[in-house]
Order: C-alpha cells, then structure tokens, then sequence
C-alpha cells in the first residue's frame, strides 16, 4: 500500500487584514476553499489555473509556510523544500560562505553540507568565483547557485513554483534534465505549479486545476490539460480573436 | 530546541558579524570604535558640560554605556527581525526565532570587545586593578544574554502583529536608558525610587557588571537569580509566541 503524506480534507486557507485590536471581518480574503485531498510518496502532482486562483497559496499550505483556517490539514513529511532559488542569500558573503549558509536554511546538516559543497560548485559553474562576494555576480549566476544549493537539499517532497529550468539557454536545459531526472525516481515526490501545459502532460502522475480558490477538477493529466485548455478558450473568446486577427 | 537549530543560530550569527565586517573600511574595528564615541559624547555632556567630578568616573560610565548599548541596539533590531524577514519566511519552512537569538548573539560579540577594552583599561592603567571577583563575569555576561534573548524574542514576536509597537518601543527604550543606572548610580537615590528601579533587570544587570570590575565586589545572589529568573521566563513566552504565530506572520497583509 502506498505511503500518504498529505492528507487534506474541507481545507481553507484565509488571509486577514491583521489588527490586534479588532478582527476586520470584512478584511478577509479566502484564498483557497473546500481542497480535499491524499497525497502519496512517489507521486508527482501539478497544480494548474490562471494567475490568482491560489496555486502559491496551495504551495505554501504544503511547505509548512502557511496554516489552514478551515479543515483537516494532516502532514507527514519532515523535510519539504521549495525550490527557492537563492532565498536568503547575503551579498557581503562568499558563494562558498553563503552555500553554508543557505544549505543550513534548507535543512541540510553540517555535515551534509561537506559531503555536497564540491558538487554545488560544480554544478553551479562557478568554480573561479565561488571565493568572491555573491554582490559581484549577476543574477544568472547567483540563480545557478540558488539552484546547485536546492538541488543537494534533498527533501522527502520538493515543490516547485514555475522554476524547473534556471539561468542561461544551456544551465536551462541541464537544470531542467536534472530535476526531471531527480522527479523519475521512486521515492522523490514533488508537487509543482506550472503554466507549461506539456511539462505537466510529461512529468506529472496527476494534476489539480484550480479556479477560484476551489478545485474544479483533478485526475490523469492528459484529461485535466484537455479540459483545463478548452476552458480558458471558452471563457477568453476577446483574446482568442485578437490573436486569430493579429495572425491575419 | 534541537541541535540543528543550534548550529543555524550560531552559524547564521558567524555569517552575519563576518558580513557586517566587509561593510565598511575599518571594518571589525568600528566594534571598538562605536563605544568609545559614545563614551565620547557622554564624557564630554557629564565632565565638562555638567562638570561631574567623580573619580574613575569615566570607567563607571563606560561600564554602563557598552551594557546598555547591548540590551538597547538588540532590543530595537529583534523588533523588526521577523517582520524584516518576512520575504524569506515565505519561502523556507523557518522557526523565526533564528532572527532574534542570532540578532543577539552578534550584538554580544559587539559587546564583549568593549568589555575586553575596558578590562584591559582596568588592569593596565586604572589605580583599582582587578579583583578575583571578575571571575564572576562569564555568568553575568550569560544572564544577560538570556535576558536579551527573551526580551528580543518578545519584541520580535509582537512587531508583525503590531507594527506600531516597534515605533514605541523606540521612547521605551529612551526612557529605560534613564532608569537603568547609566549614567548614575542606583542605591543613591530615594529608597521608594530604588524598590522600583530594582524591579528592572537592567539597572541590576549593570550595578553588578560595576561591582565585579570596578568596586571589587560579590554581586548579590538574589539579584542574579532575578536576572535570569526574568530571562527564562522571557525566553519561555517569546519562543512560545513566535512558535504558535509562526503561520500567521507569513499570512498577514
């Protein structure tokens, strides 16, 4: 039997107008309603929607991030990671100093952190210039050591928010080679928001399409996609039209 | 708090005194340096402008000014550590008690040059010497860290919730300055003013830094045990804030 990780049952997440001193009612902004749900290790799930439909509010719930204000929220894994390319990065330190440092954000123990910090450079290309402060990089460097660094933390469930492939044409395709490759094996399971509907046909085993906070349908992907895609054609006529004239 | 979190504390500290030295040219030295013009200007106010005579009075103000600097310059940046991080808590799964125990420990580091300057001044230069009791120092120095710790993490936990709070903090921490013995000694004033003041674990906290160094005296053990009694017990309630609104400082807006 498979192994559950998340289980989620009526859940929503509400963001408030905080005061301290009196609730605003009418501050409140249900970003996410109703999501029930089982999550299994291995599995690899897509979320897709149209911007603000709660896709990186969904993410956050599954991080650890954020809480639920509605609903069973169950979460059995102990080490989750977004891939958050270069989250805490201090500009004043060295790339190798703020390896150390952002290793240990993500989770990974000292020790660890000897074991892989070779490989992160290698990975990263930056070997002549890991000694130099990370002010002096550009953000294509900066984002391939953001990236070097998530991709050693090794999480039991890796969630990604639009960012498979980092940096230049080449770093792109090796980054994106890498997480698919990471993706394939058995235990690794990963939850990923993504506008690129053939990345989800291709990687995902199952895929949730929001719409307003709710979700409207979850299943196979090539099902979901198909529906997902005639949907935003039927509901965006205007755009559909602009586009056949600008072709004309 | 496991050994972990530990280690990201103590490291995240290293990483930031490491960094905050590269920012400027004289770099590590304005440790030194940022005391002792405050000693500068509080010399120059109470000796000549006040015309306070006292003898050694130079080292008894220094004593007072590197330990308040340490409570106050942390107290002030803990308040904005979560709510200034915010960015980074959206991201990674993080206690956020990391920001206010690492603020605290780098700003003890600050702290412990100025003492080494003024023990060296002491020991060297001063007609008093040092005494045996200066031995003592290590567990005043942990009492007060404790005590800015708890503090800190307080301030830190309140701040999102309440931004304005930070803004009052501000004269809180002005008006402190004045009852904590800074400048002048506490058992000289009126006995009601004194049975206030004592309540503030500051104004204790600095007596005894003067009684080890500069009077070469034991501190009492009553006032140490409320130092750290009031430490502990801020420590306990600012950890248990900052754990239970961990999710809802990522959720305000």
């Amino acid at each position: 039997m498979k192994e559950i990780l998340y289980h989620l049952e009526n859940v929503g997440v509400c963001y408030r107008h905080f005061s301290i001193l009196r609730q605003h009612r009418d501050g409140e902004i249900w970003a996410l309603k109703d999501l029930s749900l089982d999550i299994f290790r291995g599995e690899t799930i897509g979320i897709i929607g149209r911007n603000g439909v709660g896709k990186t509010t969904t993410l956050r719930l599954f991080a650890n991030i954020i809480s639920h204000d509605a609903g069973v929220f169950e979460c059995y894994p102990k080490r989750i990671t977004m891939l958050s390319i270069g989250a805490g990065f201090d500009n004043y330190l060295t790339g190798r100093e703020n390896i150390g440092l952002n290793g240990r954000l993500l989770g990974l123990t000292k020790k660890r952190i000897g074991e892989v910090i070779e490989s992160i450079i290698q990975l990263s290309e930056l070997e002549e210039f890991i000694d130099l402060p990370v002010r002096t990089y550009s953000s294509g460097m900066r984002t391939r050591l953001g990236f070097a660094i998530a991709y050693y933390a090794d999480p039991e469930v890796l969630l990604l928010d639009e960012n498979l492939g980092v940096g230049d044409e080449a770093f792109q395709k090796k980054s994106t080679a890498l997480i698919k490759e990471k993706l394939a094996s058995v235990n690794q399971t990963a939850i990923i928001v993504s506008h690129s509907i053939p990345l989800i046909k291709e990687i995902c085993s199952r895929v949730i399409w929001l719409e307003n906070g709710r979700v409207q349908m979850v299943g196979i992907p090539d099902e979901i996609t198909r529906a997902y895609q005639e949907y935003v054609r039927s509901s965006c006529p205007k755009i559909a039209n602009t586009r056949v004239n600008l072709t004309k | 708090m496991s050994f972990q979190f530990s280690e990201l504390v103590l490291f995240r500290s290293l990483a930031e005194l490491r960094s905050e030295s590269t920012h400027s040219y004289a770099g590590m030295l304005w440790w030194l340096i940022r005391p002792l013009l405050s000693l500068c200007v509080y010399g120059v106010f109470f000796m000549l402008i006040m015309g306070v005579k006292e003898d050694h009075f130079l080292l008894f103000l220094f004593t007072g000014v590197i330990s308040w600097e340490w409570f106050a310059s942390a107290t002030l940046r803990n308040a904005g550590s979560v709510a200034g991080n915010r960015p980074l808590l959206l991201l990674v799964k993080l206690n956020p008690a990391l920001f206010p125990l690492s603020i605290s420990i780098v700003t003890m580091v600050k702290f412990l040059l100025g003492l080494l300057l003024l023990i060296i001044v002491v020991a060297c230069f001063g007609s008093m010497g040092l005494s045996s009791t200066a031995l003592l120092l290590p567990i005043l120095i942990l009492g007060q860290l404790v005590l800015v710790c708890g503090v800190g993490m307080i301030a830190a936990s309140i701040t999102p919730l309440l931004p304005d709070f930070q803004l009052l903090l501000l004269t809180v921490i002005q008006l402190m300055m004045f009852l904590s013995g800074v400048f002048n000694r506490i058992d000289t004033l009126p006995p009601t003013l004194r049975t206030w003041l004592s309540l503030n674990p500051m104004a204790l906290q600095i007596a005894q830094y003067r009684q080890v160094i500069l009077y070469h005296e034991l501190p009492k053990i009553q006032d140490m045990i409320y130092i750290w009694g009031f430490g502990i017990v801020c420590c306990l309630i600012g950890y248990a804030l900052l754990t239970k609104f961990r999710t809802t400082y990522t959720k305000i807006w």
